[in-house]
């Protein structure tokens, strides 16, 4: 037993330095830097996705408005207010404390409706602010949106990797503590049987809504990121519904409930997704490349319901099942 | 509370710990349980009777929180609780087992107890350490899961259980919950016969502590008959009698209504 966990520990440590080491690798001829930073922002707005989708059983179609707030909120302090590590460190700040309240608000007037319910109303609260950001286009640039100046120590394609990749594993790792831990696993508990957790004394909504700002102010640091690594927002960048179906996808895609799935959903679909539109130039047919996620997804919703990382482990289940019974 | 109230010509006075006054639901226009008026000693052990129907379920839901009330109110321990969820009232010590095993599916045996364990423990705020590093409650899990004889199927995921394994983590949630009143809905029910025995010893020695409630719905007349201080009837809704076991078995009423007339059931 406890030389599994050594050999464990050793594998995240080899894992680990292999992430960190990637940046070395890559040139930025080929946008691979972008790449690399676009992937790690998508794959902390999936794992907040999954902390909601796979662990709470709460499903949202208006996460991208934290993101959105993540992303606004940076900009619009950037453009008009200060340029300085502290000004950011201020908006880290801001950004976390904005989404929370967001999220405890969401969660509050909402988290007592049935799932589906609960999934509509998100969409409506994020579409609606998508709206409004999109009236509002002395603050928000609308669709056009406005680019803005970052500290010069993000102007480093390099360094803004570096905070990304770092910025992953950290929220990988508190996100895997607190779903570990004994609030963590009562929120699964809520997943679970929300009936029989309340008839064991658990105050249901007031987790539901914990697991709503945490995820919320996780997004809102997604989206941050991405402010920062971009250096541009508008409406339909930061705001948009397909980011929310994108990290939905990623997250059945990986496997929900298991923070890793996300991961390595976000890395599939985003390096598919730049391989897909490179290819378009030379196969017309794959321009219409978001038609082959949608296939992907119909195809991982039937055959993989637990998504890669479940698939697997069914995969390895069997084939131990099977050695176990040959001669 | 204490309670002044009597039956025929028997006035006591005890603390009660559970009492309803007038408790009714309707469902469209059918009164599940009607007018109940119903009082439990502290540390009694009572069971409730009643043919398929009657409303013994329902009457739990009432009591528990599941179901709110069309009328009537329900006190523990002095206080009304009529219009507390159920989750405040489990907090003050209501808990409940349920008929149809009602537990978390995919989360393995020990994990169902632990969180029952842990609903009531300052450790339910922690959200750093692992779940399974603090002893406090591992401790407590292995003795109750011990104690129903599910050691063995620690690691096992609930779903996977047989029925009467169910059944029997359904008790030891309760059991973990450490509540003052525990209903009990049918514990045995769905069990094979070599499982029975062995529950039946956990509920008895859960009365002879005498540090509980508890309050009983079983459909096996002659294990209520032994174990219990007061027998309740429970008919169409409506609390028809309520005694001593061997009083009740003979009450003309209760043999009409429940029994189908049956006089030798009381013996046997």
């Amino acid at each position: 037993m406890h030389r599994h966990i050594g050999l464990q520990r050793l594998g995240y440590g080899i894992f680990v330095a292999f992430v960190l080491s990637l940046p070395l690798f890559m040139h930025d001829a080929r946008n691979q830097l972008f790449i690399l930073t676009n992937i790690a922002v998508m794959a902390i707005f999936a794992m907040s996705y999954d902390l909601l989708l796979g662990y709470s059983g709460i499903i949202s179609f208006g996460h991208v408005l934290f993101f959105g707030v993540g992303a606004y909120v940076t900009a619009i302090m950037m453009k008009n207010v200060s340029v300085s590590i502290p000004a950011l460190l201020f908006v880290l700040l801001l950004t976390l404390l904005i989404t929370a309240f967001l999220g405890w608000l969401i969660g509050f007037f909402t988290a007592r409706l049935k799932s589906h319910f609960f999934a509509m109303f998100t969409l409506a609260i994020a579409e609606l602010a998508a709206v409004l950001m999109e009236k509002a286009k002395g603050i928000s640039g609308g669709s056009d949106g406005f680019s803005f100046p970052v500290p010069s120590f993000f102007r480093d394609k390099l360094t803004v990797a570096y905070v990304a990749l770092i910025s992953t594993l950290v929220i990988f790792v508190l996100l895997r503590l607190f779903v570990n831990s004994p609030m963590g696993t009562t929120i699964i508990g809520i997943r679970e049987n929300e009936a029989r957790m309340r008839a064991l004394g658990y105050p249901v909504l007031r987790y539901k809504v914990l697991a709503v700002m945490i995820s919320g102010a996780v997004a809102g640091f997604a989206g941050m990121l991405y402010g920062v690594s971009m250096r541009f927002v508008s409406v339909p960048s930061v705001f948009g519904i397909n980011l929310t179906l994108d990290a939905l996808l990623m997250t059945i895609v990986g496997g929900a409930g298991t923070l890793v799935g996300p991961v390595i959903g976000a890395v599939l679909v985003e390096l598919v997704s730049q391989w897909l539109q490179l290819m378009a130039k030379s196969v017309p047919l794959l321009e219409r490349w978001m038609l082959f996620f949608g296939l992907a997804y119909i195809l991982v919703v039937l055959f993989f319901p637990s998504g890669i990382l479940g698939g697997l482990q069914r995969l390895l289940i069997l084939w131990r099942n099977r050695r176990r019974k040959a001669p | 509370m204490l309670s002044q109230q009597g039956r025929g010509d028997e006035v006591t006075q005890v603390a009660s710990i559970l009492c309803t006054e007038g408790l009714s639901v309707a469902f469209g226009g059918h009164l599940a349980v009607d007018d109940v008026d119903f009082e439990v000693p502290e540390h009694a052990f009572i069971s409730i009777i009643g043919p398929n129907g009657a409303g013994k379920t329902t009457f739990f839901n009432l009591l528990s929180g599941q179901l709110k009330p069309t009328k009537g109110r329900i006190w523990f321990r002095g206080a009304e609780i009529t219009h507390l969820p159920p989750e405040h009232r489990a907090m003050l010590g209501v808990g409940r087992s349920f008929q149809i095993a009602n537990i978390l599916p995919n989360l393995t045996t020990f994990e169902n107890v632990r969180l029952a364990v842990q609903a009531k423990r300052p450790e339910r705020f922690r959200f750093f350490r692992h779940h399974r590093s603090f002893s406090s409650l591992n401790d407590r899990v292995a003795e109750i899961l011990g104690r129903v004889s599910l050691w063995h199927k620690r690691e096992a995921l609930a779903r996977y259980l047989t029925h009467g394994e169910k059944r029997k983590l359904e008790i030891a949630m309760l059991l973990a919950m450490d509540s003052a009143l525990f209903l009990l809905d049918e514990p045995t029910a769905g069990m094979s016969v070599e499982e029975v025995p062995q529950i039946l010893d956990v509920i008895s020695a859960l009365r002879d502590e005498r540090k509980r409630t508890i309050l009983l719905i079983e459909h096996k007349v002659d294990m209520v008959l032994n174990l219990s201080d007061t027998v309740a009837v429970l008919h169409q809704g409506r609390l028809i009698a309520q005694g001593p076991p061997q009083a009740i078995m003979q009450n003309e009423l209760v043999q009409t209504a429940y029994l189908g007339g049956l006089g030798h059931v009381g013996a046997s």
